[in-house]
């Protein structure tokens, strides 16, 4: 009996949760009063003990006025000089005096001297925009707000991309006000099918969201799937996309990312160009790109500036890294410790030579010395510039050396867990890079249990799971399980840019072609063109 | 390009199934068996094997193709009404289940014979199924998808793998031709059947097959890369060893990999690279297998999901792996599973529906 009532409130208790408050947090009425007094009121009660909400009441005439900004998201400028002042001083031209009655359309239509008003007529859309960093402006006696587009807040300037150089290609990247993320993307792509649609997201920050594709590109079914999960999100706040991204991600518990993200603006451009859908968040300096493949992880815009051959070997490397930074120790503890007969007997010899006095097992020491690597990473991160490089040479090489001079870890140990390391770096995508290094424990662990036995399986789980997970409906293996043979040609082999004529399947199936590629029209060669 | 799981698969994964679900256990030691009866003339018994396993499919072909759009079971029931069509399902699930049970002691044994003296069976059993369970709670386009990426690489290796054994090779061990009596040589496509079973789970994939028509030419494929594989493997390891040493050798197509100088530049003993391959082979087999079971059970059960029948018959077969001692134990139940058991499920059971359907279609018309 108890059972049952326990379940029974349990059940009220989340009912009585989801029924809380669903609605917006700017909790304004829809109704404005006709009289100035009661609005500035109003709009004192809503927003109550704020001290950066400045109030400005003035006579136009004598119609009474008023402005209401947030100190700081606000270009103080254009309220003074283009509103106020306006108002207070070029009234005085008319001739005639204005009455109560007109005066509204008269400040709306010949006195405000910026380019970008709004009338609004609800409490709520007018308190959200003020929130925003807009001006509003009350006229007495009128039901309407005027909106006066003033927003200009604190913000850097355009960078270099921090996590994802190159050494060709540009160097601007997102910051984080999201208006300027859209102007850079606007500035590449001068096309009228060009979408840049606006989500607010967040029941209290009403962060904006936006979502940039090409009209005629973007694959139907993917753009569906992802407005369909931003509006299933409710949430608090969106500080970061990253909230964003683990909200609308495919598989929670998979340990591969399923969404791309970049800092480079040339990335963001190129997927939008090959029908992805870029996502683009307020207050960050990253976008997010659906959907993702895992060779698109291992991309970089830079493979696309250089020449073929070169990123094609590059590409193969960084394939080779990510196996590397993955399965290599896990394969070292597993043949060292289970199966050391594989090895050829001279190298057999030379690393029990170097392991000669360790007291720990394989496994232990591996496990040591890459925990000591991730400790060293964190460290170095979150440390200020010039102490974080200290703390590499400190830990790499001080204790690394006194570590094998010690004898407690041999020198070959060393020279795996530094390999793993530089491999995991020369993986572009960081949080791709972040999944390997995971696996990587994953793996030393299985293989200590079960030598390459559990290797094996181990790999067959993993590769189970990818060909599995997909994102946004794309498997993200997807050349190579969808069996498209053209998607080929832009994996780990790169083809000369004058054969990528046509987009990749994956990501879209409409407007396929996108280069006219007639080989007379390019020249082939000095003599024959003569 | 979204892509559906609507759990229909190509004609082209008819195909990788066919040689994922063939290929496995039989090929480490299939050429010492067939050396014991048919000699030197091995590679004839595996060529009718595959010739006469081909025919069987195009019975069983024929059979299902009466009704392509349901299941084994249901034709089963309609034959035999409920309760005993139930009990012969019941009997395929059994089939599927000690099948399976032969691949991991069989995956157990040699791990536990080239990678790990000491572990008990016991844990390399328990962990090889339930990898082999993860995917195959998944239907069966996922594992389509997984042995297209698997089956041409494990291909490739092992022929690749082959012809580098090429260059210590005599053939003249392969000759005389067909100097052994007729019967031994019967007896020796007998012991090749066992090679080539799998097949007989394309009963129960009726409905998932996008294009049935085509379905007989993937087959004959799958067949022909099945028969041209074993066919290396077996031609090679007689040339290799001659028929008389390889009869006593248990796993034959280990040793004949075991010493290939190419390898051994970088890794002493390659033939744990073989292990390797060979784990992957019965795993896509394995996977097969347990879907199969899963599919035959949800469809007993009447269930659309057949997530849970994988677990449920994990426990049976890890029972069953276990009962036999040794190795000449396990391949002794083998030979009587795959003469009396296989025959009766994959020949016997099929043509008596068949008859039975057809009788009782006539009495209707009448």
């Amino acid at each position: 009996m108890g059972f049952i009532e326990i379940i029974k409130r349990r059940r009220e208790r989340k009912r009585s949760y989801q029924q809380k408050e669903t609605k917006t947090f700017v909790e304004a009425q829809d109704k404005i009063f006709p009289s100035i007094d009661e609005n500035i009121k109003y709009v004192k009660e809503l927003l109550v003990d704020n001290d950066d909400i400045v109030i400005r009441e003035f006579f136009a005439g004598n119609v009474k006025c008023a402005t209401i900004f947030v100190d700081g998201l606000v270009n103080r400028e254009i309220i003074d000089r283009d509103v106020i002042k306006h108002l207070m001083v070029e009234i005085q031209l008319f001739k005639e005096e204005i009455s109560q009655k007109d005066a509204y359309n008269k400040i709306l239509n010949t006195l405000l001297a910026t380019s970008d008003i709004k009338e609004v007529t609800s409490f709520k859309d007018a308190i959200l925009d003020l929130l925003c960093g807009e001006t509003l402006l009350f006229v007495d006696g009128s039901d309407r707000i005027i909106r006066v587009s003033t927003r200009s807040f604190p913000n850097r300037g355009i960078q270099q991309p921090v996590s994802e150089n190159a050494v060709r290609g540009p160097r601007d990247s997102f910051n984080e006000v999201v208006r300027f993320s859209t102007a850079l993307i606007r500035r590449r792509v001068r096309d009228t099918r060009l979408r840049i649609k606006n989500i607010k997201l967040g029941r209290r920050s009403q962060t904006d969201i936006y979502l940039v594709y090409i009209d005629d590109i973007v694959d139907r079914d993917v753009l569906n799937e992802v407005k369909q999960r931003l509006s299933k999100i409710d949430i608090d706040a969106v500080i970061e996309a990253g909230m964003i991204e683990q909200l609308i991600e495919d598989d929670i518990f998979c340990l591969f990312p399923t969404i791309q993200h970049t800092e480079r603006v040339d990335t963001a451009v190129a997927a939008i160009y090959e029908g992805r859908v870029v996502i683009l968040c307020d207050n960050t300096n990253t976008a997010l790109i659906v959907p993702a493949t895992l060779m698109t992880l291992i991309q970089h815009a830079e493979d696309y500036y250089e020449r073929w051959h070169i990123a094609t070997v590059i590409r193969i490397l960084r394939v080779i890294a990510a196996l590397i930074a993955m399965t290599l120790q896990g394969f070292y503890i597993s043949i060292s410790s289970f199966t050391p007969s594989m090895i050829p007997p001279d190298l057999g010899l030379f690393i029990a030579a170097t392991r000669e006095g360790v007291p720990i097992p394989v496994f232990v020491e591996a496990l040591f010395l890459e925990f000591m690597l991730e400790l060293l990473r964190e460290a170095g991160l979150r440390l200020p510039g010039p102490i974080g490089q200290t703390i590499g040479i400190v830990g790499g090489l001080i204790i690394g050396q006194a570590a094998v001079q010690a004898g407690i870890i041999s020198p070959i140990m060393v020279i795996l867990v530094a390999t793993t390391a530089i491999a995991s770096f020369a993986i572009p995508a960081y949080n791709f890079s972040i999944s390997m290094r995971l696996l990587k424990f994953i793996y030393i662990i299985v293989c200590a249990a079960l030598g390459l036995y559990g290797f094996i399986l181990l790999s067959l789980i993993i590769l189970s799971n990818l060909v599995k997970l997909k994102s946004f409906g794309v498997p993200i293996l997807s050349p190579f399980v969808s069996f498209e043979i053209m998607d080929y040609k832009d994996t780990v082999v790169r083809l000369p840019t004058r054969y990528l004529w046509a987009r990749p399947i994956f990501a879209s199936t409409y407007q396929k072609i996108r280069m006219m590629y007639e080989r007379n029209t390019l020249p082939s060669s000095a003599g024959e063109s003569k | 390009m979204i892509i559906n799981d609507n759990d229909k698969i190509s004609s082209f994964q008819c195909f990788v199934l066919f040689v994922s679900v063939m290929i496995g256990i039989g090929i480490m030691f299939m050429p010492a068996s067939v050396a014991k009866t048919a000699e030197q003339n091995g590679w004839l018994a595996v060529l009718l094997g595959g010739i006469l396993s081909f025919a069987v499919f195009l019975l069983i072909f024929k059979i299902i193709m009466s009704n392509p759009d349901i299941t084994f079971i249901e034709l089963l029931n309609d034959a035999f009404g409920k309760i005993l069509g139930i009990f012969f399902s019941l009997i395929y699930v059994l089939y599927f289940i000690i099948f399976s049970a032969f691949e991991t002691r069989l995956i157990a044994e040699t791990a536990k014979e080239f990678l790990f003296n000491l572990t008990p069976n016991e844990v390399l059993i328990i962990t090889f199924l339930l990898t082999c369970a993860y995917i195959s709670r998944y239907g069966i386009e996922v594992i389509a998808r997984i042995c297209e990426i698997l089956m041409p690489g494990i291909v490739v290796i092992i022929v690749v793998l082959s012809f580098f054994v090429y260059q210590r090779l005599d053939f003249s061990n392969l000759l005389p031709i067909l100097n052994i009596p007729f019967l031994k040589l019967i007896q020796g496509i007998g012991t090749t059947i066992f090679s080539f079973l799998g097949f007989e789970a394309f009963l129960f994939f009726m409905p998932y097959i996008r294009r049935k028509d085509k379905l007989i030419k993937s087959a004959f494929f799958g067949f022909l890369v099945t028969v041209l594989l074993y066919e290396v493997i077996i031609i090679f390891a007689t040339a290799d060893f001659g028929a008389k040493e390889m009869q006593t050798m248990i796993w034959p197509t280990l040793n004949l990999f075991r010493d290939v100088t190419v390898l051994e530049v970088v890794i002493e003993r390659p033939e744990s690279i073989i292990v390797a391959l060979w784990m992957i082979t019965t795993y896509t087999t394995e996977i097969i297998f347990l879907m199969t079971t899963g599919l035959i059970l949800a469809r007993i059960f009447n269930t659309k999901e057949h997530n849970f029948f994988v677990f449920s018959q994990l426990p049976f077969i890890y029972i069953l792996s276990l009962i036999p001692q040794n190795i000449s134990e396990i391949q002794k139940f083998m030979d009587y599973f795959s003469y009396f058991f296989a025959t009766f499920v994959v020949l016997f059971l099929p043509l008596v529906t068949y008859t039975v359907l057809s009788i009782k279609k006539k009495v209707k018309k009448t």
